[in-house]
């Protein structure tokens, strides 16, 4: 291959970091404004920001793990933008601390407040797991580890650029097996921990797995926008071809279609079983003005990316998907929203079929996924700039790259 | 009743030794103006659509078509029977419970959809075809297994069967061979 494949990151990535700095700043001091003022609006937005960014760089270590597994020249492009997600968990492990702040202040779950477990007999059942000790040992476990899988997939990747040593690609892959199932159980755990306690009565075991396939489709997103942003440019210039950029297409059309598909079975599950405790947690999600988010969802997270994503002439040029991809990455904000603000004005327990949410957004709903988003795209560009852009000694880089198909 | 006339031959066979050497034959054959050909390999080749500029195939069209009937039926079915054949209190739902309607909506979906396509497929190809003319040529058994075919056949308009064979010539095909129908 003639290509130039250390070329630096092209400068149509590296000009959006300033715009991202300023806006991670602007909304850094709005955030620290909104905070003063009101901390408990300040928590709830911040809750669904940080779910979400923290969910594209674990769903980029995901994506990574399974391509080790799988093989395929869609995940070869994809390596050091997602890399580069991967290496943001250090930043996430520190933006956690509001929540925990919240968590300790008794400010952000109600199994944190004393009196209210005392008088509830399921709260008090619950209280061996929900509880600030042991919801903080569980919360340092998932980010060591964490960090520990995205130090090890990136610097086996990066070392096996230098030294072309083929026991590196065994170690990758061999992390990657029983790392998808660590990964799987730690984002489960972590998911009932800081999303489902937000009503600690009501329980779904497909909750957890709707997460971490919205998390899957969103940092695939996020990848494949970067990779389309830079196709023009060296070292993929000349290098991806529309059988690659298809693949990704197809991966953002399976997680669409996946998402949709637990979302569905989440719902008929609860809908046939009908239960007191279960229930509720969509009456508060389809009435007082929620329901025009669900239906908003139902078409934009699902019908329309849908329709989108089945054509090739969508998919096949690349750049169609980063509109289609950050029109989901959009959506993926409104679902993680659904989901977490109408836990907090609804009623609890025996009540909540009685104090059902009525739809609000605060400013701060707005600003601070932005500010996150600025300061995380922020460090994410500085790491991609940090390593070539396409890894070496892959053992498929040859029929990856390799043109038509025999 | 007389038999309808056919010409004597079916077309006329080049026969290639590797992929890439077919795929430029099927790109000049296209660029000379001929469009009644096939080629015919024992493995798919991807670029080799793009060289035929074979790109119309209708099976993606009637396969959706089938899914919406599927669609339409299932949900309809269920509908039918819930509201008006049959209706029944199931746990206090209304009958017209639809998010229980869409699985069996879905199943509805594929089972048209994946017939449709694998009996529109088979209908598209003309299969089961017992006799074809090209079986008629000793060397085309080779097409399973390493050797690569191009066929101009006789009903496109271009068609000389000297002119067609010089024409095959150029491309330097291992052996030409003229197909009797």
């Amino acid at each position: 291959m003639s290509h130039a494949l250390d070329a630096p990151a092209p400068s149509v990535v590296t000009k959006l970091q300033m715009p991202a700095l300023i806006v991670g700043g602007i909304g850094l001091v709005a955030g620290v404004i909104g905070a003063v003022l009101n901390f408990q609006a300040f928590l709830h937005a911040y809750l669904v920001a940080f779910s979400f960014w923290n969910g594209i760089s674990l769903g980029m270590m995901l994506i990574l793990m399974i391509q080790y597994l799988s093989g395929g020249g869609w995940g070869i492009i994809l390596r050091r933008t997602l890399e580069a997600g991967t290496r943001n968990m250090w930043l996430m492990a520190v933006l956690f601390l509001p929540i925990l702040a919240g968590t300790v202040m008794n400010k952000l779950y109600i199994w944190t407040d004393h009196a209210k477990v005392e008088a509830d007999h399921h709260l008090h059942q619950k209280a061996p797991y929900l509880n600030i000790p042991f919801f903080s040992v569980r919360l340092v476990i998932y980010f060591i580890v964490w960090l520990t899988f995205a130090f090890l997939l990136n610097r086996w990747s990066l070392q096996q650029d230098q030294s072309a040593d083929k026991k590196l690609a065994r170690n990758l892959r061999n992390l990657s097996g029983p790392g998808l199932l660590i990964m799987a159980i730690t984002l489960t755990f972590s998911n009932i921990d800081w999303l489902m306690s937000l009503q600690p009565h009501w329980f779904s075991s497909m909750y957890p797995l709707i997460n971490i396939v919205g998390n899957l489709l969103a940092a695939m997103c996020f990848g494949v926008i970067f990779v389309a942003l830079m196709s023009d440019h060296a070292p993929f210039k000349g290098l991806i071809q529309t059988r690659h950029f298809r693949d990704m297409g197809n991966l953002m059309l399976a997680f669409v279609m996946l998402w949709t598909y637990t979302s569905l079975s989440q719902l008929l599950i609860t809908y046939s079983g009908n239960l007191p405790e279960e229930t509720p947690w969509y009456m508060n999600r389809i009435t007082g003005g929620w329901g025009y988010v669900a239906v908003l969802l139902l078409t934009c997270h699902f019908v329309l990316p849908f329709i989108v994503l089945l054509q090739r002439r969508v998919k096949d040029p690349g750049k169609p998907l980063i509109w289609i991809g950050t029109f989901i990455i959009a959506m993926r904000v409104v679902d993680l929203f659904w989901w977490i603000k109408p836990s907090f004005d609804a009623g609890q327990g025996l009540a909540a079929a009685y104090k059902l949410s009525t739809f609000n957004v605060h400013w701060l709903d707005i600003v601070l996924p932005l500010a996150m988003g600025g300061i995380w795209t922020w460090c994410f560009i500085w790491q991609l700039k940090k390593r070539p852009l396409v890894p070496q000694h892959d053992p498929n880089m040859k029929e990856a790259f390799a043109h038509g198909g025999h | 009743m007389k038999p309808k006339a056919r010409s004597l031959h079916y077309g006329v066979l080049a026969e290639f030794d590797t992929p890439q050497q077919l795929v430029d034959a099927a790109r000049a054959t296209h660029d000379a103006g001929f469009r009644k050909y096939d080629a015919y390999t024992p493995f798919p080749i991807e670029e080799l659509a793009d060289a035929m500029h074979d790109h119309q195939n209708p099976i993606a069209k009637i396969v959706l078509l089938a899914g919406f009937t599927g669609a339409c039926i299932g949900f309809g079915m269920q509908t039918f029977a819930n509201l008006v054949h049959y209706p029944m209190n199931i746990a206090g739902r209304p009958n017209f419970a639809w998010p229980m309607f869409i699985p069996v909506t879905f199943e509805c979906i594929v089972a048209f959809a994946a017939f449709t396509g694998v009996l529109s497929m088979l209908a598209l190809n003309g299969l089961p075809t017992p006799y074809h003319p090209l079986f008629n040529c000793p060397n085309f058994s080779q097409a399973t297994r390493n050797k690569f075919f191009l066929c101009i056949e006789a009903t496109d308009p271009k068609f000389e069967l000297a002119e067609t064979r010089k024409f095959l010539e150029q491309l330097n095909p291992r052996e030409i061979s003229d197909v009797e129908n």
